[in-house]
């Protein structure tokens, strides 16, 4: 593993974040998907067929699984069997769990009511029949992931991919929004469409700042302030975009309260799955640990031991229960209470330790020395937000002059030869190519005004003088938007006056 | 990357989404036309009142010495950068301490990369310590600075022209050993044959003899004492002495150079210069080739100006390898324009018959000329009578602690 390997592993950014985001991102449009194959009327499921905890578990488990198993000098048909072999572990774990069908953790039950339902698929689909197969495409799709680098194209074109997914869905969506089968999906779409964007936005930008880092020296010269700050700049950006457009999009739906507790109630689901994924699984080793300990105690006091059975834990408040048997001494639950609660914090403890370590080991390594200062003050401030609001009158007071102007016709004197005064200095100006290209004199196509005057005043030398003032009043109201007072346009208008008469040899 | 094409699909979804009364399709246009609107505004802005500026702690250094270098990276706006990324050459003879430095396409050129990410209202400052450890004349910079909106759909550049310079003066160290002959620099400075007599310093005045010219009567004295009285002046103890450095490192006719050589020319020429001017000479320095951007040859007259050895030094310094006359053509030319009584010494890796010659007829005009040779090249020339120091060119030259002037005058 090379040096910047290394530090890249380090980088819990580009490590954990970047990824993350990525799998969030891939999971928003695909459980998008999955609402809607929940909502066809011909299967009628009325649930998608995986939830979304589900949808992130298993994109994310088989990232990592790609990602540790490629890590290992091993052969590749057995990384190939690993990876195989958790992915078909992990969905049947992923189906389990998210369809308990009233059966206990461990019951052999389950395997049965799936087989029935297998069976009876045709005469009365269920989505339990599906889940495992969608299941097989998640890992798939997480292997693609795990096995990519997340560079900025990679990002990007799944990025692109989940763009033109949404979009097709909302298409279909819009196009069937009048079978009441659809009746409300829209407005259930749009926190996946806000989620993807979001995240979607944020995995394009760490990978941005992954390509940008990657394609300097190996991480020397990079501010050891970069990525903190990056992130800090890409939530608050990116989450103010997305709120701006979720508030925009709202005015204009009458399911604005709706989406706003869809929205709460989706993380709220969210951080009930999390924790349903957490405690379950260690509510059961707990609950195999008083086991075992039980036993071994038996062999002693030779008491009878209750064979062990694990209950349901699918909703979480019974879980919880569970973690605490009944029966149980109370002094050996707080006992293993405190034990479990030590050991999370020595795990916390021993994470934060090591990050700590290596943070000071990079510092001491690289070095440099670096010297933050703050610019801002009050006064500065104040006097960007005036030019800023100074920048955006003059631009539409601008836009509604130009709007007050009439659409430019052809000028009179191109047809008729009939110059009503008084003109503008512009339409002088205008005036006054007509003329000189009627004497064979036209401006070409990539002459300035100043190279034109030039060339007018060689090849008529008595007109060259009056041209380069006449160019100067022109240069000066058409680029440097200085308003001519009277005086000026009068002058102008002296000055057009005698080289129409130069130009066309009239007295 | 998403080019111009960005605010068409947006309209498009926007059109689409109005006209299905999709909601979800609405903020998806909204929320494509914010990101990549915001891009594209970011990316307008970003580099508007950035400052880059550098600067070094020194702009003139000893061989071996460390200076430190200073970038200040400065956004003065309320825009926050979340990446800014700049490229600035640096010359590859320097060492950086601290930082890495990337190869440039430029020959001996290098990139110094700087990425961060400046907030709103906010200086960096990164400070490089930088040895020294090759002569010459080196310019820090130009610069590009990149920048784009985060999620790198655009991106800017400007190139920052402002240069620092940097002189390294070249090696000096003690000379060993000098035999170059009494009467002339390098030598004792004492003389009793005044032959020269410096018109500004009057020593005192004396009756009018015969023969005295005109010019020398001190009128006002000769009024008052109704004698003619003859000024009588300082004689001048000062002899010039003219160092001249061949850059020619190779046996004519073949072109090129051997770096190592010439470093050793310099560092000879240095330690010379240097030795003569704190021995109270006054030193000039000659070289066969031309100056930077100019056509005019390296040429500073013989002076005591206590700034004369950094003049020497500053153009020892900008020495490259290119020579613009043989060196022969160089002393023929220049030594005629030297005080009487100077010292022509020349320092050359590749002495050649036609300086041997040249030198020749200087000696015979009554000049004083040595040659010190550096290395084994080049052709002996004791036997014409010509005073050569040899100074071996076998040991690498930054590990010497002094120039050993071997050889008989």
């Amino acid at each position: 593993m090379t040096q910047a390997t290394r530090a890249a592993s380090r980088d819990w950014v580009n490590g954990i974040v970047a990824p993350a985001v990525v799998i969030m991102m891939e999971a928003c449009w695909l459980y998008a998907w999955f609402i809607w194959l929940g909502r066809w009327s011909y299967l009628a499921w009325q649930r998608p067929p995986l939830s979304l905890a589900t949808v992130i578990f298993l994109l994310g488990a088989s990232f990592i699984a790609t990602r540790f198993f490629l890590g290992r000098r091993w052969a590749f048909g057995k990384i190939q069997a690993a990876i195989i072999g958790c992915g078909l572990l992990a969905v049947i774990v992923a189906t389990r769990l998210d369809y308990g069908g009233g059966y206990g953790l461990l019951s052999t039950g389950w395997f049965g009511y799936a087989a029935r339902l297998a069976w009876h698929f045709f005469s009365e689909p269920n989505p339990l029949v599906i889940a495992p197969f969608i299941g097989v495409y998640l890992w798939w799709r997480g292997i693609a992931l795990g096995r990519s680098l997340l560079s900025f194209d990679d990002v990007y074109r799944s990025f692109a991919l989940g763009f033109v997914a949404l979009i097709a869905l909302l298409l279909i969506c819009g196009s069937g929004s009048g079978t009441s089968s659809f009746q409300g999906l829209t407005s259930t779409i749009g926190i996946e469409v806000a989620g993807f964007f979001f995240f979607g936005l944020t995995a394009l930008a760490l990978a941005n700042l992954k390509e940008i880092r990657e394609r300097l020296l190996q991480g020397e010269g990079v501010s050891s302030s970069f990525s903190r700050r990056w992130l800090y700049v890409i939530l608050l950006v990116i989450g103010g975009i997305t709120l701006v457009g979720i508030g925009i999009a709202t005015i204009f739906s009458a399911d604005f309260v709706s989406l706003i507790t869809k929205f709460m109630s989706l993380a709220y689901q969210l951080l009930i799955s999390g924790i349903t994924y957490i405690f379950v699984p260690i509510g059961f080793i707990v609950a195999l640990l008083v086991y075992i300990a039980r036993l071994l105690a038996s062999l002693v006091t030779r008491a009878q031991v209750q064979p062990f059975s694990p209950q349901d834990m699918m909703d979480p408040d019974e879980a919880i229960q569970y973690i605490a048997p009944r029966g149980m001494p109370a002094g050996l639950v707080l006992g293993i209470k405190i034990a479990a609660l030590v050991l999370i914090i020595a795990v916390i403890v021993y994470f934060l330790a090591g990050a700590i370590f290596r943070m000071r080991a990079r510092k001491i390594k690289s070095d440099i020395e670096e010297v933050h200062e703050s610019l801002f003050s009050w006064a500065f401030f104040k006097k960007d937000l005036a030019l800023l609001f100074g920048m955006l009158l003059q631009f539409f007071r601008r836009k509604k002059k130009e709007a007050g102007i009439p659409a430019e016709t052809v000028p009179e004197w191109y047809t008729t030869g009939t110059v009503r005064e008084p003109l503008s200095i512009r339409e002088m100006y205008r005036n006054l190519l007509w003329t000189a290209a009627n004497a064979r004199l036209a401006r070409r196509d990539y002459e300035t005004p100043g190279e034109y005057a030039r060339r007018v005043g060689r090849a008529v030398p008595e007109g060259s003088q009056p041209l380069h003032q006449f160019t100067r009043l022109y240069l000066d109201v058409r680029y440097g938007e200085i308003p001519a007072d009277d005086a000026k346009v009068q002058t102008a208008t002296r000055l057009w006056r005698e080289l129409r008469r130069v130009l066309t040899g009239s007295e | 990357m998403l080019g111009s094409y960005w605010l068409f699909i947006a309209g498009s979804l926007l059109l689409l989404s109005i006209l299905l009364h999709q909601i979800p399709l609405l903020l998806l246009s909204l929320l494509f036309f914010l990101a990549v609107g915001a891009g594209k505004l970011w990316n307008r802005y970003c580099l508007s009142r950035v400052e880059y500026r550098r600067k070094l702690s020194a702009d003139h250094v000893f061989f071996g010495e460390e200076v430190q270098l200073e970038v200040d990276i400065a956004n003065r706006k309320a825009l926050p950068l979340p990446w800014i990324h700049v490229e600035d050459e640096m010359p590859a003879q320097v060492t950086f301490l601290k930082g890495r430095t990337t190869e440039s396409h430029k020959a001996n050129r290098v990139v110094l990369n700087n990425l961060l990410s400046v907030s709103w209202y906010h200086r960096v400052k990164r400070r490089y310590p930088i040895r020294c450890e090759h002569r010459g004349y080196f310019a820090f910079g130009p610069a590009r600075i990149r920048s784009g909106d985060l999620f790198g759909f655009f991106n800017k550049e400007m190139d920052t022209e402002p240069v620092e310079y940097l002189t390294v003066y070249p090696r000096i160290v003690p000379l060993e050993k000098l035999g170059i002959p009494s009467r002339q620099p390098l030598g004792d400075i004492r003389t009793r044959r005044h032959i020269f007599q410096d018109p500004i310093l009057t020593l005192g005045i004396r009756e009018y003899q015969a023969g005295d010219s005109l010019k020398r009567i001190h009128w006002k004295s000769t009024a008052r004492l109704q004698k003619l009285q003859t000024k009588i002046f300082e004689p001048t103890t000062t002899i010039d002495m003219g160092v001249f450095v061949d850059v020619r490192t190779v046996k004519p006719p073949y072109w090129g150079s051997i770096r190592e050589l010439l470093e050793m020319v310099i560092m000879v020429a240095a330690s010379v210069a240097n030795h003569a001017l704190k021995e109270g000479y006054p030193v000039g320095l000659y070289v066969n080739q031309n100056r930077w951007f100019s056509s005019e040859p390296v040429r500073i007259p013989p002076s005591q100006n206590p700034d004369q050895l950094r003049f020497i030094l500053e153009a020892l310094a900008k020495l490259h390898t290119s020579e613009t006359w043989p060196i022969a053509e160089m002393v023929a030319r220049e030594a005629p324009n030297l005080a009487w009584g100077s010292t022509v010494v020349v320092i050359s890796a590749m002495p050649s018959p036609a300086l041997a010659s040249t030198l020749l007829n200087l000696k015979r005009a009554g000049r004083s000329v040595a040659l010190v040779r550096v290395g084994k090249g080049g052709d002996l020339l004791e036997r014409n009578g010509i005073p050569v120091y040899n100074v071996p060119a076998d040991t690498a030259w930054r590990q010497l602690d002094s120039v050993a002037l071997g050889g008989k005058p």
